[in-house]
């Protein structure tokens, strides 16, 4: 990430929700894998829910625990400063971005290109 | 000033004459070292208008403050002259060993001029240099050159040596040492053309620094961190993870940039390349990253072969080739002959569109190769790299055999003065397209990384013109920064403060304290040397363009128009007139 790097989301844990378990009623994203996190799970992509980056990424920490640690943040899920997601071609690290059903949602590497 | 020893060595090939010159402490502060060094001391001693093969021509080896130092990854020595490929300026960086061992000489760059009267083995040993008849090593690739150097002057010399590519006169033949490449625009032919098969370095004064316990401190933080998040990508896959990820994109030259995605790209990406391939990493000298990996034909065809992003797409999607054993086979023969893979593959993929588009290349057909064909490219590099058959004309590069051949076929020639595309699709990354397009040695990624805004949240696709104009003004003035204090770009988001971490090494190896402000005007008058040297080699406006193929098509980004809009911004923002001219 060449830009400033966003903080670690502030995720809140008040729920009653199980952090395993899709958020009521939110779309069904597939997050695409490239690099270190597709060698990982050794697989390309991983359906998970949520309706905002946040929850996307609690979410794909509990279907794929593989990548905690190396990748993802154990306690949150949110990528370390190592990687970065791009939702409809636009790199983001903002947690509250909104997603949909629709989006094309990759986690890649921050490094762009080199 | 300490980090330096203040002057350089010429050398008179022709003569075997040799004369210190004094670098003194102003002229090192405005140009650092590396590539600015080797730049400056080349617009210095460049006639206007020179013949890049011509005697007059220097050729510059030029290391910097940081060599020597312990700073990680800042073992890497630039190479500078006039591009025989492009007709502008030609500087390269190469990594490793010989950059050491030019530090110790007791001088900080060579400039040589003239041309030896035989092929021809320079050796620089202490200052002390001598010139040998190399006959017997012709033919020779460029490691088993350096073998034999090795064998015969002792193994603490470390040799930078021509292919084969260079006796035969392919104007994108690189310079190699220890494995690594100065690889674009030709700098080995240049060598060929003074004379020299190789040239072998020793030496025992390294310079003293200013403050060696706080270099020590910094350089063992700077090591620390740079094995954390900033550099995993590097480390763990190398430049391969970029493939699959530009697929998605659409931005994988594919097919000589027929399309920004490639069917096969699956088959040749990172990660199935190291699945399947992968054998060893390994590190330049002095480097705690080690971002080389090497990988391995499954059917038995290669030992172990150092691949980059760039060659894998060179080789691969943009000659339409999906198996990873053919593109490894053609890397290591463009190791093996000594040439620049980008160059090559971009240059058989301008030949395949040919053929796609009946063009006469006055060969018979079976001597051309076509998208998709793996043994007709390793045929080809073959060609080019013993300069037969088609190689008798695909050796001068895309421009030069597109303007041969005629017949409309400059139209899908992809370079940028001269020099191929590297693997971005620029018609999607708007500030790397003006990167491209201004960029004093022709389309390099490495001189301006401007992809970075592209391939970031820096600045939205529809950013002012103004605001992409900066972005890619400081993108390429960063790059000089880094390859002027020869420290690797692979090291870059370990800093969180590039020029700030910068000017606090540079102030514990020189005793010189630099502010960030001063290191970032270095870059620009760094950028601004070279294109003073240009401009005394001819440049004009229309040199700063892109291919018709990436204007003209109606999906890119990039107009004709948005594209000039840009260049006009970029010149006002570097201060240049408006017809891109330097003031005086
Ligand atoms: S990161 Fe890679 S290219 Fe850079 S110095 Fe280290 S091994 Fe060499």
């Amino acid at each position: 990430m060449t830009g400033k790097e966003l903080a670690t989301p502030e995720l809140d844990m008040s729920s009653d929700q199980c952090v395993d378990c899709p958020p009521l009623a939110a779309p069904t994203v597939t997050v695409e894998l490239f690099g270190v996190p597709r060698l990982l799970l050794g697989q390309g992509h991983v359906a998970v829910t949520g309706e905002t980056l946040a929850e996307v990424a609690r979410m794909l920490l509990a279907a794929a625990p593989a990548l905690a640690g190396p990748v993802l943040d154990p306690a949150t899920g949110w990528p370390n400063a190592g990687y970065t997601f791009v939702i409809d071609e636009r790199f983001t690290r903002d947690p509250a971005t909104p997603v949909t059903a629709a989006s094309s949602v990759l986690l890649v590497s921050s490094v762009a290109g080199g | 000033m300490h980090g330096m020893h203040g002057r350089a060595l010429q050398i008179d090939l022709a003569t075997g004459k040799t004369t210190g010159i004094p670098l003194p402490d102003d002229q090192l502060v405005a140009i650092l070292g590396g590539d600015g060094l080797a730049s400056d001391l080349l617009r210095r001693w460049c006639p206007p208008d020179a013949d890049p093969l011509g005697s007059e021509t220097p050729l510059v080896f030029a290391t910097s403050p940081f060599v020597g130092t312990g700073i990680t990854t800042a073992s890497k020595i630039a190479v500078a002259t006039k591009s025989p490929q492009t007709g502008v300026i030609g500087d390269s960086l190469s990594s490793s060993y010989l950059a050491l061992a030019l530090k110790r000489t007791g001088y900080d760059a060579l400039i040589l001029t003239g041309r030896a009267a035989e092929p021809s083995l320079l050796v620089v040993d202490d200052g002390r240099v001598s010139l040998r008849p190399a006959a017997d090593l012709l033919g020779l690739d460029p490691a088993a050159t350096s073998e034999c150097v090795r064998e015969r002057l002792g193994q603490r010399y470390r040799v930078a040596a021509v292919g084969v590519a260079a006796e035969r006169g392919v104007r994108f033949a690189a310079i190699s040492n220890d494995g690594r490449l100065a690889g674009r625009t030709g700098t080995g032919l240049v060598m060929w053309a003074k004379g020299l098969k190789a040239l072998a370095v020793h030496g025992t004064r390294l310079p003293r620094v200013a403050d060696p316990a706080r270099l020590a401190a910094h350089a063992r933080d700077l090591a620390k961190r740079s094995l954390g998040p900033g550099t995993a990508k590097y480390r763990e896959l190398g430049t391969a993870a970029n493939l699959a990820f530009f697929n998605r994109m659409q931005l994988l030259p594919t097919r000589n940039f027929q399309a920004g995605s490639f069917a096969g790209a699956e088959r040749i990406s990172g990660e199935t390349l190291f699945l399947d391939h992968r054998t060893d990493k390994n590190a330049c000298a002095a480097c705690t990253i080690g971002c080389e990996h090497h990988y391995r034909a499954t059917d038995g065809s290669t030992s172990d072969v150092r691949l980059e992003y760039e060659t894998l797409f060179a080789l691969g999607s943009l000659c339409g080739i999906d198996d990873p054993n053919v593109i490894l086979r053609a890397a290591a023969l463009c190791d093996r002959y000594g040439m620049d893979a980008i160059s090559a593959g971009g240059t058989i993929a301008w030949a395949m569109e040919c053929a796609e588009q009946g063009v006469d290349l006055g060969v018979p057909a079976r001597g051309v190769p076509r998208f998709g064909d793996g043994q007709a490219l390793l045929r080809t590099v073959e060609a080019i790299g013993e300069r037969q058959g088609i190689g008798e004309l695909l050796a001068d590069g895309s421009r030069i055999a597109a303007a041969r051949t005629g017949q409309g076929s400059d139209a899908w020639a992809m370079h940028v003065k001269g020099l191929e595309l590297p693997g971005y699709d620029p018609r999607k990354l708007q500030t790397l397209a003006l990167g491209l397009a201004v960029g004093t040695r022709g389309a390099c990624h490495n001189r301006s990384s401007a992809y970075e805004v592209d391939l970031s949240d820096r600045l939205s696709p529809d950013a002012e013109t103004r605001l992409r104009a900066e972005a890619a003004v400081a993108a390429e003035d960063q790059a000089a920064l880094l390859d002027s204090l020869t420290i690797c770009k692979f090291l870059r988001h370990v800093f969180t403060d590039l020029p700030g971490e910068a000017a606090a090494l540079y102030g514990a190896v020189t005793g010189i304290p630099l502010t960030a402000d001063d290191l970032l005007r270095a870059g620009a008058h760094i950028t601004e040397t070279k294109k003073r040297f240009n401009l005394a080699q001819g440049w004009t406006r229309a040199d700063d363009t892109l291919p018709a193929r990436i204007l003209d098509d109606p999906e890119s980004h990039v107009t004709r128009d948005g594209l000039n809009h840009l260049i006009a911004a970029y010149y006002d923002v570097r201060g240049w007139n408006a017809d891109g001219t330097v003031p005086a």
